[in-house]
């Protein structure tokens, strides 16, 4: 993909967001009500994680600040999912179901630019403050982090928002085939919001690789949070990139392959 | 739904309309099959995610947390996956896309409250989701061995407060979802409702594990009944009297909500103008 080819892509993207959030703001109730979800959300998980270090003083070698950290970062990239990534995912199975989907293929711009910037839920954006502001408590709480660890951090969660959109993108691309999606699609999100709550470490083996190759919420959480706390080394921040690489350029291929097998069907 | 005397004819009515609408939702579950299996693999990870955490817990603690063995807390969510798939209704972030489209006015058109559709279609579509999670939960049982030895009028019972669960839920959801009638949007006062509801109906964490004013509210408060009751009463050794009495709070829960629902519906279609198609 050339520069030009690249400018055209980022105007498209700025025009499809500018035009989606003024469309948000007409419903402001929305941002005290969002605010009030991530606020219970955070509490459930300040609970579930307060009523573990009742009865354990580390939960296989995390300690109550470093799980901190964890949910901070899951409740990053959660909000992420649901501001940027869910919502155009469900436009997809929309269209696929109405038959609608041409308007995307119609469109000149690229057909996966389109269908991940079609949607912006501005509102639940404020998820993200609020979850930087959380993992920021808990590593104000841990010894010795490093300014290394802090800027691997900084790297690798934009890389791992990265890999939960590849997922999701893989896993709606089976609605040209499937058609009604929504029930899996609900059923992953809610899933992974349950999972990415904690590290994979405190899983098991068998659990540990679901939540790696199946949904990848718990390698997308536990990734930038190791890097954090001192548990990634510099080969291990590299290789993690290399991947979010090569799960990209897999998603790429694979959603065009699946947008092929799209027959039109609207009125 | 009315408030009213039940006019000649309604119970009738509405058995119809109920077997109808479930078989039509029955049907519709069975057209798109696959998403249906995989949707509920995937809601496997929410049970399995928690019990690990609260063995691993138990594990670090001698056995046992806050009196819960770790056989009882693999009993707890493997009958959560049960009281989980057979509980799942018409979630009230659907009610959002009823207003947006106009679709609200079919439901209004007919004879019967949205409310009863809702309850119906969910028979139907809950109908295959039981039979596939009996060899979803024998597998749990076979992964976690859990403590699970109920009594014949516990297995009744549990029978019975799942329905009681589903239909209080339902209830509930199409409060929520009435917040569309002022707001449009239904998404974020959903996801507030279905948070609290995580928090306080022991969906996450067995009720019993909270600390004592939060397990006082929790006992007091409807979503118990929408999940923790059920759960307890398989996996918990309860006398009659608390059996029934689980079952009167979940009655009681239900008719609160259906005069709420009742009450708030009356305001709200009058207020009602339609948009979308």
């Amino acid at each position: 993909m050339g520069r030009p080819a690249i400018a055209h892509g980022l105007r498209v993207w700025g025009a499809l967001w500018r035009v989606r959030a003024l469309h948000e703001l007409h419903y402001r109730a929305n941002l005290l009500l969002n605010v009030v979800q991530v606020l219970i959300d955070l509490a459930i998980g300040v609970v579930a994680i307060r009523l573990v270090f009742a009865n354990v003083d580390a939960l296989n070698g995390w300690s109550q600040p470093e799980l901190l950290v964890v949910l901070g970062t899951f409740t990053v990239l959660d909000a992420f999912l649901r501001a940027v990534v869910l919502p155009n995912m469900w436009m997809i199975v929309q269209d696929v179901q109405e038959g609608t989907f041409d308007a995307v293929l119609v469109m000149p711009a690229d057909e996966q630019l389109v269908v991940t910037a079609r949607e912006l839920s501005v509102w639940d954006l404020s998820g993200i403050p609020i979850g930087v502001a959380v993992t920021a408590y808990g590593a104000a709480r841990i010894d010795g982090i490093a300014l290394a660890d802090a800027a691997a951090y900084v790297v690798l969660l934009p890389a791992a928002a990265v890999v939960l959109y590849s997922f999701f993108l893989v896993v709606t691309s089976l609605a040209f085939r499937l058609v009604d999606l929504r029930d899996l699609l609900f059923r992953l999100f809610q899933g992974s919001s349950y999972s990415g709550r904690w590290p994979l470490g405190i899983f098991p083996g068998w659990l540990r690789v679901a939540l790696t190759a199946i949904v990848p919420i718990g390698l997308a959480v536990t990734v930038p949070s190791s890097a954090l706390t001192g548990r990634l080394s510099w080969i291990g921040v590299g290789a993690a990139l290399l991947t979010v690489a090569v799960v990209l350029a897999a998603t790429r291929w694979i959603f065009r392959r699946s947008i092929r097998s799209y027959s039109g069907a609207s009125a | 739904m009315s408030t009213t005397a039940v006019p000649p004819g309604w119970v009738r009515r509405h058995i119809a309309f109920y077997r109808a609408a479930a078989a039509f939702d029955l049907k519709s579950s069975i057209q798109y099959r696959w998403p249906t299996i995989l949707g509920m693999l995937a809601l496997l990870s929410e049970p399995v995610v928690y019990l690990v955490v609260w063995t691993t817990v138990a594990d670090h603690n001698g056995g046992s947390v806050g009196g819960l063995t770790l056989g009882q807390v693999s009993a707890y969510y493997v009958v959560w996956t049960l009281v989980r798939n057979l509980t799942a209704g018409y979630s009230p972030d659907n009610w959002q896309r009823r207003f947006q489209d106009g679709t609200l006015v079919d439901l209004l058109l007919r004879p019967v409250h949205p409310v009863h559709a809702d309850i119906a279609g969910g028979f139907g579509f809950n109908l295959p989701r039981a039979v596939i999670s009996i060899p979803l939960t024998a597998l749990l049982i076979a992964l976690f061995r859990p403590d699970l030895s109920p009594r014949l009028l516990e297995v009744g019972v549990f029978a019975v407060s799942i329905v009681g669960a589903y239909v209080l839920r339902a209830v509930m959801f199409c409060i929520v979802g009435s917040v569309g009638f002022w707001t449009t949007r239904v998404d974020a006062a959903a996801r507030v409702y279905l948070a609290i509801e995580l928090l306080l109906s022991g969906r996450m964490i067995p009720i019993v594990l909270f600390p004592g004013w939060l397990a006082s509210a929790a006992t007091w408060l409807p979503f118990r009944y929408t999940f923790g009751f059920p759960i307890e009463v398989l996996t918990t050794s309860m006398s009659t009297e608390a059996l029934l009495a689980g079952l009167a709070g979940q009655i009681g829960w239900t008719v609160v909500a259906a005069g709420a629902l009742a009450a708030i519906w009356r305001v709200a279609v009058r207020r009602f103008d339609s948009v979308g198609i």
